[in-house]
């Protein structure tokens, strides 16, 4: 029974992180209908700039987001403004797959950048924090996992708020919904569609912040949790900000319950079987919505 | 993966393939005529990334020493040309890059490619194009295809798995014993076959096997796997991992407090300068199988200066993998000398004659008894060892001739933090 418990709340924890990677793929599928495959690399840009924050400023990883997010944000508004705006506006489609490759492009580019500039060795921070746990009735809750949990729950709490009471957050939903329609009513797409992939690039900064103190950093760790960010948004719901909270909660516990009683190899496979099936019998996942 | 390059050609990735091409081929040095061009099958980028940075490092080294040294003799000085093909860590792109090397860059013969996974597709390129490839990688089935152009120098799975089980049972009689064990292992083709050996050579033992476990390569988190071995109190937990793995497991083990009372390693990930920065204190104590460690220089002096050489002008000694490389080079340099020409077949033919006991030779690196390859292109002399962390530092330990005298085993595993 402890090591169930052990697992589920081990699996809840990590989950909180991967739901706020998702979030952030969710906000650009919702808004641009594109897949960004650079999703997993913008994070791992976060985790280099949560790095040498540290490193070079001494700065706390909680703190990074201060400088990381905005830095992010607007290298996520000029990727869509400069790369992939004008590949929107030559194609008409509203799906293109020349945007789907340019993010694919665009992930390459940045890996192989921090290759060139960082080299691949695996760079941790060193601080107590990141090793601290506490016991509650026998079950081990690392702190750094918390903590990363906690502010998942406010950064998502916070988007909800964002997206419901504020008009630029109404305006993000309306031309995810509709964009020729919310063209007709003033509102400016092609800056929105800016805004939203700058918001999600710059969450990235936030996931970073977590993850730094108790994960490695290299040029390749997007990759990973890229793969566990699309299961999410298929279980979750593609588009769907409360399906990723969700999802991401539900693959960090299977992860731990499959893995504990089974085993982690099958924890994927599970995952994938899950992904497929939901594909299928609901592919607008848990918590989505049709759309037309 | 194909996907992901067409990708990169397609957009705006030719800025991203420039880079990756400063970086894989930054050794190479073009020289017009009578050159012997020397293929380097690696994983340049992606997660094993640092491995391959560390090979290309050292065999920049040797190949130095060789130009700078007059070239091949035999050949009328003909100078030796590095030409490095990236494999990302991944079986297919290990495939083309082979493929790309023999035919585009028409390399003389191929080393490679560390990761066995990705060296055993590769090397039936290799074999198909009756090229020469001397492998570094230890998963035992990579030289019992039948190939004749494939060599192995070093220690397969088998031979490292006994060595690392025997080392543990021999060290174990000076402490606790071990009585139950549980193996985590990566689930690429070295770990699947690591993995399987030590559980032979555990059950040999009268060891109790709780479970191998085959986790997934570069694993975002493996909490669950060290949650179900803290249930079952194994005295031994052996892990076979890459880096970022590594780094997780261990980490993990000490948050949840599990505390075998021997945490022993196959070798690679644990064996790399930044596990032991990104472990700190947790390191002390674990027991590594390795195919080489620089000690061996106390015993072997020229062994010891060409590691000073190397940690002066890289920064870091050589690694099991790397001095691995090394040898395969050496051993390239020598048969080329005595094959005097770069015909795929004679070539092939000379390295099989290979026949090195002289411990002072370059090849000799790894130093073993003897270095001959038997029919099926293994060398049957090559031996292993078990080296301890101590103070962030690797001693030997295992087996009892090569052992450091002076240095005491710390038995059990502290889990310092």
């Amino acid at each position: 029974m402890l090591t169930f418990l052990q697992a589920t709340v081990s699996g809840l924890l990590i989950g909180g992180t991967y739901a706020l990677i998702a979030l952030g793929l969710n906000i650009i599928f919702g808004t641009t209908r594109v897949i960004n495959f650079a999703q997993g690399t913008l994070l791992m840009a976060g985790m280099f700039i949560t790095y040498w924050l540290w490193v070079f400023g001494g700065i706390h990883p909680y703190l990074s987001p201060l400088f990381s997010v905005p830095m992010l944000f607007g290298l996520g508004y000029l990727v869509q403004n400069s790369l992939v705006a004008p590949l929107f506006a030559r194609e008409r489609a509203r799906e293109p797959m020349s945007v789907l490759l340019l993010t694919l492009g665009l992930a390459l580019l940045l890996e192989n950048l921090a290759l060139l500039l960082f080299a691949a060795d695996y760079k941790t921070v060193q601080i107590d924090l990141g090793m601290l746990t506490f016991k509650v009735t026998g079950i081990i809750v690392s702190v750094p996992r918390l903590i990363g949990l906690v502010a998942a729950g406010g950064t998502g709490a916070a988007l909800y708020l964002f997206f419901t009471r504020t008009d630029l957050g109404r305006a993000i939903r309306a031309t995810g919904q509709d964009r020729e329609v919310a063209r007709l009513m003033g509102i400016d797409d092609s800056r929105i569609y800016n805004v939203a992939f700058g918001l999600s690039a710059g969450l990235m900064g936030i996931a970073a912040a977590i993850l730094v103190p108790f994960y490695y950093v290299h040029p390749a760790v997007g990759t990973s949790f890229l793969l566990k960010a699309f299961i999410i948004v298929v279980l979750g719901g593609m588009g769907s900000m409360p399906g990723a909270a969700l999802g991401g909660l539900i693959v960090g516990v299977i992860e731990g319950i499959v893995g504990v009683y089974v085993q982690a190899a099958a924890a994927q496979i599970v995952l994938f079987a899950l992904f497929v099936t939901i594909l299928f019998v609901r592919p607008m996942g848990l918590l989505g919505v049709e759309r037309r | 993966m194909r996907m992901r390059q067409i990708a990169a050609g397609v957009t705006i990735g030719v800025i991203g393939i420039a880079a990756g091409l400063i970086l894989g081929w930054g050794a190479g040095e073009a020289t017009a005529a009578e050159e012997i061009r020397v293929g380097v099958i690696s994983p340049m980028t992606g997660p094993a990334a640092k491995f391959g940075q560390i090979q290309k490092n050292t065999l920049i080294l040797a190949s130095e020493d060789v130009n700078n040294a007059g070239g091949i003799k035999s050949l009328g000085g003909a100078k030796v040309r590095l030409i490095f093909g990236d494999t990302r860590g991944e079986p297919d792109i290990g495939v083309t890059e082979t493929e790309r090397l023999i035919t585009k860059e028409k390399v003389h013969a191929l080393i490679g490619a560390f990761q066995s996974g990705v060296g055993f597709p590769s090397s039936a390129v290799a074999e198909r194009h009756q090229i020469v490839w001397l492998n570094y990688g230890t998963v035992d089935k990579i030289t019992q295809r039948g190939f004749k152009y494939l060599f192995r120098a070093h220690a397969n799975d088998t031979i490292k798995a006994r060595t690392l089980i025997e080392g543990l049972a021999a060290l174990s009689k000076r402490g606790t014993p071990l009585k139950t064990a549980v193996i985590f292992s990566e689930n690429t083709e070295w770990g699947k076959s690591v993995g399987d050996k030590q559980k032979i050579f555990l059950e040999g033992l009268g060891i109790k096997l709780h479970f191998v476990e085959h986790y997934p390569y570069a694993a975002a988190d493996l909490t669950s796997m060290v949650v179900k071995a803290k249930g079952l109190k194994p005295d031994l937990i052996v892990a076979n991992s890459y880096l970022g793995d590594a780094l997780l497991i261990t980490r993990q083990m000490s948050e949840q407090e599990v505390r075998p009372v021997a945490y022993a390693a196959g070798g690679a990930g644990h064996l790399q300068p930044d596990f032991l920065k990104g472990v700190g204190r947790m390191s002390e104590g674990i027991l590594v199988a390795t195919m080489w460690e620089a000690a061996v220089g106390k015993a072997v002096p020229w062994i010891a200066k060409e590691n000073e050489r190397h940690v002066a002008r890289f920064g870091m000694p050589m690694t099991e993998d790397s001095a691995g490389y090394y040898q395969l080079f050496q051993i390239l340099v020598d048969s080329l000398e005595r094959a005097k020409t770069t015909s795929s077949e004679k070539l092939r033919d000379a390295i099989a004659a290979t026949n090195i006991s002289d411990i002072n030779h370059k090849a000799m690196l790894l130093p073993y008894k003897q270095l001959k390859f038997d029919e099926t292109g293994q060398n049957p002399y090559a031996t292993a060892m078990v080296v301890q962390i101590q103070d962030g530092k690797f001693r030997l330990m295992y087996p009892e001739h090569v052992a450091e005298p002076e240095v005491k085993l710390v038995w059990p595993y502290p889990q310092s933090k």
